[in-house]
């Protein structure tokens, strides 16, 4: 089955679990393109992390279907991989069937145990029918028998980035959850959500799209990748700081390879992703969040904005959009992202949970 | 279980937050989880003329300045607040706006800042001495480092101020 890139933070969370016959407290981020689930062990949080895609095949010896999930299925399988969260919740019944079934293998690989308070990390979309099929999805999951509750993943995320605790539930302030399918800003006062805003256009997976056409025209229609292949190299070679020109190689559809260099397609669509966020927030959300808050708006612009999720990852982006929102705004502003934006949401859950737990909340 | 996460229990993740023992979940059954915020926070309207000044600001402004307007009228004389009225309505304004200020700047900010309102005729010296005394049961620890009020924070004060006057006139 799949080997996951589950690891121990040994440092980061105080709890006590079996022992003591409480449920363990366990954060739950179903992403569009990244499962993570955060689990306590010994002393520290164990996370898996998973890429939310499945490819099923036929055993030549039994003839059973078997099922392969995350990277395995997506490097083994990439002509008929699926992910089944590709706009962030399930579209439909059978996306619904799908995402159960992957979660279902994620939870048997890792021994998720089941007597379990379970937080799950859920985008704040418009999308009552995505909503449904994903309850579906949790309801038949066989984790979260003590406890179910779900939270804004922006909320989630945002708790690694503003202590070791739950400072972010007793605090005021804007965050900036920087998605693979949504851009979605927040102001949370006190745990509550405040003018929940949320756009499909500024997105992570459009940076994908952008940098395939990108490499399609630096190389003058030489070189045509898929998105799989472009968040790769967003992923990887993505950098602010200090980006550097890589090279590839294709194999071509006659025989021989062609070998080639990118020096400006990932960074122009990183570039441009930045500038199109700092507009949705400086003339979308913020204008709206000052007309309805006045006093959150002044506080929360006095304080560092948090930026979460895939996107925050890329190194440098952090203090990209500080500067230019800073220049937006004609005024300063600091920005902070938890130390891992891809796992903050589900730590964050995870944390929630874990005091929930020792809350008797279940 | 409702999973939309626009629907959680504020009051159970504040609580949660805080370490406070919650009741069990079957005690719970058939609580109502919304919560409301009566005391504040004006009404929806968006701003969406675009200038050269940051389109922020500028709804932050209008938004003050919309509200105080509908406050002002006749009868408006200095200092504007001259005693705090006896209301819930008005005990919850003025803890957020306490609160507000202190989270910006500090306790000894905030003392400051009563004490300038005073000389401008905002506040009436019996306003003043009662908003100091309700200062002193403000948690002062999570002001933001190193900042100060700025204009800006004075006119939210000015809008908390007009607010409370209005409460006093009726």
């Amino acid at each position: 089955m799949s080997e996951d890139d589950a690891e121990s933070e040994a440092d980061e969370t105080d709890d006590e679990t079996d022992t003591t016959g409480e449920p363990t407290p366990i954060g739950v981020k179903l992403g569009s393109t990244r499962t993570v689930i955060a689990i306590p062990e010994d002393g520290g949080l164990r996370t898996i992390k998973t890429l939310t895609c499945l490819a099923t095949y036929e055993d030549v010896i039994t003839g059973e279907e078997k099922v392969l999930y995350g990277e395995e299925a997506a490097t083994e399988y990439p002509d008929r991989v699926k992910y089944t969260l590709r706009s962030g919740l399930p579209e439909d019944e059978a996306g619904a069937e799908l995402t159960a079934t992957f979660f279902e293998e994620v939870i048997e690989a890792n021994d998720v145990p089941e007597d379990s308070a379970v937080v799950y990390a859920i985008p704040t979309i418009d999308n009552e029918r995505g909503l449904e099929n994903l309850q579906s999805v949790i309801e038949g999951s066989r984790i979260g028998e003590a406890l179910i509750r779900s939270y804004p993943e922006s909320l989630c995320g945002s708790v690694p980035a503003m202590g070791d605790d739950l400072q972010a539930v007793d605090d005021i302030f804007v965050t900036v959850n920087m998605g693979s399918t949504n851009l979605e800003a927040s102001a949370y006062r006190r745990g509550e959500q405040l003018v929940p805003f949320t756009t499909g256009a500024v997105t992570g997976n459009e940076v994908d799209r952008m940098i395939a056409n990108y490499v399609e025209e630096e190389t003058q229609g030489r070189v045509n990748i898929d998105n799989t292949t472009a968040r790769e190299y967003k992923e990887e070679h993505a950098d602010f700081v200090d980006f550097e020109p890589f090279t590839d190689v294709i194999q071509q559809p006659g025989g021989g390879s062609h070998e080639f260099t990118i020096e400006r397609s990932v960074m122009d669509a990183v570039d441009e992703y930045v500038d199109d966020v700092v507009e949705e927030i400086a003339n979308a959300f913020l204008p709206e969040l000052a007309n309805d808050y006045i006093k959150v708006y002044k506080l929360a612009l006095d304080r560092p904005i948090v930026l979460t999720g895939g996107m925050a990852c890329i190194p440098g982006i952090v203090e990209e959009f500080e500067e230019r929102l800073s220049e937006e705004l004609q005024r300063e502003v600091e920005a902070v992202a938890p130390d891992d934006p891809a796992t903050s949401a589900a730590v964050g859950a995870q944390r929630i949970a874990q005091r929930l737990v020792d809350a008797d909340a279940y | 279980m409702a999973i939309d996460p626009r629907n959680y229990d504020v009051a159970e993740l504040r609580a949660a937050g805080s370490g406070e023992p919650l009741p069990r979940q079957e005690e719970r059954v058939g609580e109502d989880a919304s919560e409301t915020d009566a005391a504040s926070d004006a009404e929806s309207g968006r701003e969406t003329e675009r200038t050269a000044r940051p389109t922020a600001t500028v709804a932050f402004e209008t938004s003050i300045a919309r509200d105080l307007a509908a406050l002002d009228g006749e009868g408006v004389e200095r200092p504007y607040l001259s005693a705090l009225p006896a209301s819930l309505v008005a005990e919850g304004l003025i803890f957020e706006w306490l609160e507000f200020l202190s989270m910006q700047a500090g306790r000894e900010t905030v003392a400051d800042a009563l004490a300038f309102y005073e000389r401008v005729g905002w506040l009436g010296a019996d306003a003043t001495e009662a908003l100091d005394r309700y200062l002193s049961g403000i948690d002062g620890s999570r002001a933001t480092e190193g900042n100060d009020l700025d204009p800006d924070d004075h006119r939210v004060s000015l809008h908390y101020i007009a607010r409370l006057a209005a409460l006093s006139r009726r």
